[in-house]
């Protein structure tokens, strides 16, 4: 053995690389940098830090640990996402270190549902209590992305169930886009989840400006109308809402059952004052799963698995999407201030979009840049919870419904 | 034209049941005041 064939066999991360066909190789490294570029991004703040500085760091890592498999073949030691039978499942189990979380809880979407249970513990329902109607009106308008992308997505020529889990990418809300690309699309759930969270970031940097250009500076400013009575919302009030809302929705979408008991079993413990299990899911748990899920996402961007010719299109999907949500939203906007005697301030709408808190922080931003006296931010997050809830009911829409019209 | 259909069709169902789930919200609330007893001193 000379000594090149020595260096090679040392530094198989190089040598794979040099090996590779040059659209993977290209793959590689530009992920690498794309890698390094969300630590950076996330450490800015520009995008958010919980999920892009492991996700970053993941993806970087998983395109530079590339080495030589028994056969010659190129592979890591992180995960294998495409092994799905029983033996070749429990040989990969035992060597590559991420495919237990894989496996346990990323691939049958726990993960998803820890994150809902986290979110659940965070919502404050007394919010949407107050302006019940209003907040759905405006967190269904904010939908329009999620269901205006589906049948453009199918005349791209995507199949129903990809074109319904890349719709979802509209509903700004990961874990959704996670569970719905799950049951629907199991070949194409890394790359649409993966868009989904990119684009997450966009809603924060975005949105402002898709604000600006809809909304003119004079209503922008327009202060929060006061409800006409004020009602009093006690934790018993919200606790029986989660539970009567849970249930029936459970009853009418099974196949999202376990979304909608996570998030409401978040919203009930919070309410029920059981402050020590409330601690444990907004806290260890919740930035533990999100930990994992950021870096489950990097290391599933993998050049081999993230180069599919597919990518570009979801991408393009992903970001229509988001910006027909957003556009949504504000006509909501526009038409409840023009059935309110122009009182009601049109940015609201844009919250529901339901990537909370985001979006109700974006729209008090936005609002507070042109009045700093108005503070919209109660109307603001009643769409936006509403808007999960509306997401989750997408979701349960497009698992049951679009299997059986394939 | 069937994608266009279904969209439509799950937009409406999306639709009818958020304001279901509004409803809902608003009627618990009455019947939980209605039924609440009136503080005493």
């Amino acid at each position: 053995m000379d000594i090149s064939q020595i260096a090679l066999n040392l530094f198989q991360g190089i040598a794979t690389l040099a090996q590779a066909d040059t659209g993977i190789a290209i793959g590689r490294v530009g992920l690498i940098a794309l890698g390094m570029l969300l630590v950076y991004l996330g450490k800015k703040e520009i995008l958010e830090p919980l999920l892009m500085v492991p996700m970053g760091l993941g993806m970087a890592a998983v395109n530079a640990g590339v080495l030589f498999l028994p056969g010659g073949h190129h592979g890591t030691l992180f995960v294998d996402p495409l092994v799905s039978d029983t033996t070749p499942l429990m040989n990969v189990l035992q060597i590559d270190f991420l495919q237990p979380i894989y496996t346990f809880t990323f691939s049958n979407g726990l993960i998803a549902c820890l994150v809902f249970m986290g979110i659940g513990v965070l919502l404050d329902v007394g919010y949407v209590i107050q302006r019940p109607f209003l907040s759905m009106f405006l967190a269904i308008c904010a939908e329009l992305g999620t269901v205006a992308t589906f049948p453009i997505a199918v005349a791209l020529g995507l199949s129903m169930n990809d074109a319904a889990s890349i719709s979802m990418v509209g509903g700004a809300d990961g874990p959704m886009v996670l569970y719905t690309s799950l049951m629907l699309s199991k070949d194409l759930f890394v790359p649409i989840t993966i868009v989904a969270y990119l684009y997450l970031g966009l809603t924060y940097g975005g949105y402002p400006y898709l604000i600006k250009l809809m909304v003119p500076a004079k209503l922008r400013g327009l202060p929060s109308v006061p409800p006409k009575r004020v009602i009093t919302v006690s934790s018993g009030d919200k606790l029986t809402f989660a539970v009567v809302a849970c249930t029936i929705l459970c009853l009418l979408f099974p196949v999202a059952a376990p979304l909608f008991l996570s998030l409401f079993i978040g919203v009930a413990v919070r309410e029920s004052g059981l402050k020590k299990i409330e601690e444990f899911i907004a806290g260890p748990l919740l930035y533990g799963a999100t930990f994992f899920l950021g870096l489950m996402l990097g290391i599933l961007c993998e050049a081999g698995t993230i180069l599919n010719p597919r990518i570009l299109l979801l991408l393009l999907l992903g970001i229509l999407a988001l910006l027909l949500s957003g556009i949504g939203g504000l006509i909501g906007g526009y038409i409840v201030h023009f059935a309110t005697g122009r009182k009601f301030n049109p940015t609201i709408g844009i919250a529901g979009v339901s990537c909370i808190p985001t979006t109700a922080k974006v729209v008090q931003k936005s609002v507070s840049e042109v009045n700093p006296y108005a503070v919209v931010l109660p109307e603001a997050l009643g769409a936006n919870i509403s808007g999960v809830i509306t997401t989750a009911i997408l979701t349960g829409l497009y698992v049951t419904l679009v299997p059986l019209f394939r | 034209m069937k994608s266009i259909a279904l969209a439509a069709v799950i937009y409406g169902l999306a639709a009818v049941v958020s304001f279901f789930v509004a409803f809902l919200i608003t009627g618990i609330h009455r019947v939980i005041v209605r039924f609440k007893k009136p503080e005493t001193n």
